[in-house]
């Protein structure tokens, strides 16, 4: 554990050398959340529901789909770039470490110029909760919700990431597994064909975001059990996820150059 | 002719990475079907000024289809990344027109893109939720290719941030999000509120979203066309006139 705060420490000692960069990175986080939301906000000028949500129930959806995005991004700069240690071979250098290779990749990923997309889906959620006036324990199951649904998308992204030891390039297919599935995830579920909502119970979970417990939660369908759902969900998710990296591990094989 | 050359380097290039771009246009596609069943859901049975369900799946397939010609371009058209490793000053050097060689590029990146991004995409459509084929072929087509110039003019201009400030990244954020939300990406103009109809008609990201498509499907012309072409016209000179600054200020990062 103080080895982890350690290498934590001296990531983000690294990127405080470039501080207008830092504050930049947070602004444009934030700007790319902003035009997604306020696409939502548009169509819904015109159009009072999308599948029966209104605007406040749809920024629980959008903001914690956000949310879980963002603390994804925070956590793993270097791990979502993961590819490049593929590449170039600078996976060795990670191996020769003490440490299990999973933990240096997060440790050194951290990156606070992510922040602001965080801070605006936290923010969005707030806003629906507040207009939905919801009561202290709606607003501590959203917390709970935004950890959940955080741990999902880290599994997703280690588990792309971790196909990078059989297929070396991952840039593209994290187009299909994560930025599809977190984009999908601003919109109620019941609005897509069968094989995309089962692609997102199954393979890609990212219904438990959101739309399943915050469904359950606003009394639309499933109960208590449905809104704990996402805890085991995410438990197991990120267990397969650990299990495919430590395989890819061991086949790694480095590059020539 | 240089430019062709620089064209055909970087078809080369981008088809090293062909089968990779492959699972890309899958999950773009998916992007296209979240805001079809998202389109289906808000408008059901109703139609609002033109527009219903039907109309925005052909709206939907179409914009999704080209954004891979007038949105989605190399970061800055490879300037930020020049300007990092200093090989800007190697292009400051030659004996070419600055904006034309970046330009020929990104053009190259983008003939590929037609061959195995947009035609993949237009087939899987077509396939799933069909993709119409445009009510006048040379407007569409021409509507297609402004939008194209148009998008690599802005994405020009954002790169050349980068001989001002470290964070390019910014200029090119903006532009993105300006695109996705006074382009009509995915919605159309004729929905917007009163208001902001207004902005959006006398912004250039419209002629990378809503005019392209409006054209293909048959429901704007000649007039809109002229207009993208006035942006490209403004943006051509505005490019020529900041390049011209820039050469002044260039300081490269490394090298």
């Amino acid at each position: 554990m103080s080895v982890l705060v350690r290498l934590v420490a001296g990531t983000l000692r690294g990127q405080r050398q470039y501080g207008v960069d830092f504050v930049g990175s947070i602004v444009l986080s934030a700007l790319v959340t902003a035009g997604e939301f306020g696409v939502v906000v548009i169509i819904l000028t015109r159009f009072p529901r999308i599948a029966g949500w209104s605007l406040p129930q749809l920024a629980l959806l959008f903001g914690l789909s956000a949310t879980a995005t963002s603390v994804y991004r925070t956590l793993t700069d270097e791990l979502h770039d993961f590819e490049r240690y593929m590449v170039n071979g600078e996976f060795d250098a990670i191996l020769l470490r003490p440490w299990p290779s999973l933990l240096v990749m997060l440790a050194r990923g951290v990156n606070l110029g992510k922040l602001g997309g965080l801070l605006e889906g936290l923010g969005i959620t707030a806003w629906g909760a507040a207009r939905l006036g919801l009561a202290p324990s709606g607003w501590g199951w959203l917390l709970l919700f935004s950890v959940t649904g955080s741990a999902l998308v880290l599994a997703i992204g280690i588990a792309t990431s971790a196909t990078a030891f059989w297929l070396e390039r991952i840039g593209e297919l994290q187009v299909f597994t994560l930025y599809a599935p977190s984009f999908a995830a601003e919109f109620p579920q019941s609005i897509y064909a069968g094989w995309l909502r089962a692609l997102f119970l199954s393979a890609i979970p990212i219904a438990f975001v959101n739309y399943l417990p915050v469904r359950a939660m606003l009394g639309h369908g499933g109960g208590i059990a449905t809104m704990l759902l996402p805890v085991p969900a995410a438990a197991i998710s990120l267990t397969l996820a650990a299990l495919l990296w430590s395989a890819g591990e061991r086949r790694y094989r480095s590059t020539g150059s | 002719m240089v430019y062709v050359l620089a064209a055909r380097a970087a078809v080369r290039r981008e088809l090293q990475y062909r089968w990779a771009h492959m699972v890309n246009n899958l999950g773009s596609a998916v992007f296209g079907f979240v805001y079809i069943a998202a389109w289906r859901a808000v408008l059901g049975r109703q139609s609002l000024s033109g527009v219903d369900a039907a109309f925005m799946t052909r709206y939907m397939v179409v914009s999704q289809v080209f954004l891979w010609l007038t949105t989605f371009m190399t970061f800055g058209l490879g300037i930020p990344e020049g300007m990092r490793t200093g090989s800007v000053a190697a292009d400051l050097a030659r004996p070419v027109d600055f904006f034309g060689l970046y330009a020929a590029r990104e053009a190259g990146a983008l003939a590929y893109g037609l061959l195995y991004r947009c035609l993949p995409m237009a087939v899987l459509f077509a396939l799933t939720v069909g993709f119409p084929l445009p009510g006048s072929w040379p407007l569409g087509l021409a509507g297609v290719a402004l939008g194209a110039y148009v998008g690599l003019c802005l994405n020009y201009l954002a790169g050349l941030a980068a001989f001002w400030t470290v964070q390019a990244r910014w200029a090119w954020g903006l532009r993105q999000t300006l695109t996705l939300v006074l382009g009509g990406i995915a919605v159309p103009p004729a929905v917007y509120p009163g208001w902001l109809q207004g902005v959006v008609a006398w912004s250039p990201f419209r002629a990378c979203g809503a005019i392209p498509t409006l054209i293909w499907l048959g429901r704007a012309g000649a007039g809109d066309l002229a207009a993208a072409a006035g942006w490209a016209a403004a943006l051509t000179l505005l490019a020529r006139a900041l390049t011209g600054a820039a050469r002044r200020r260039v300081e490269v990062q490394g090298g």
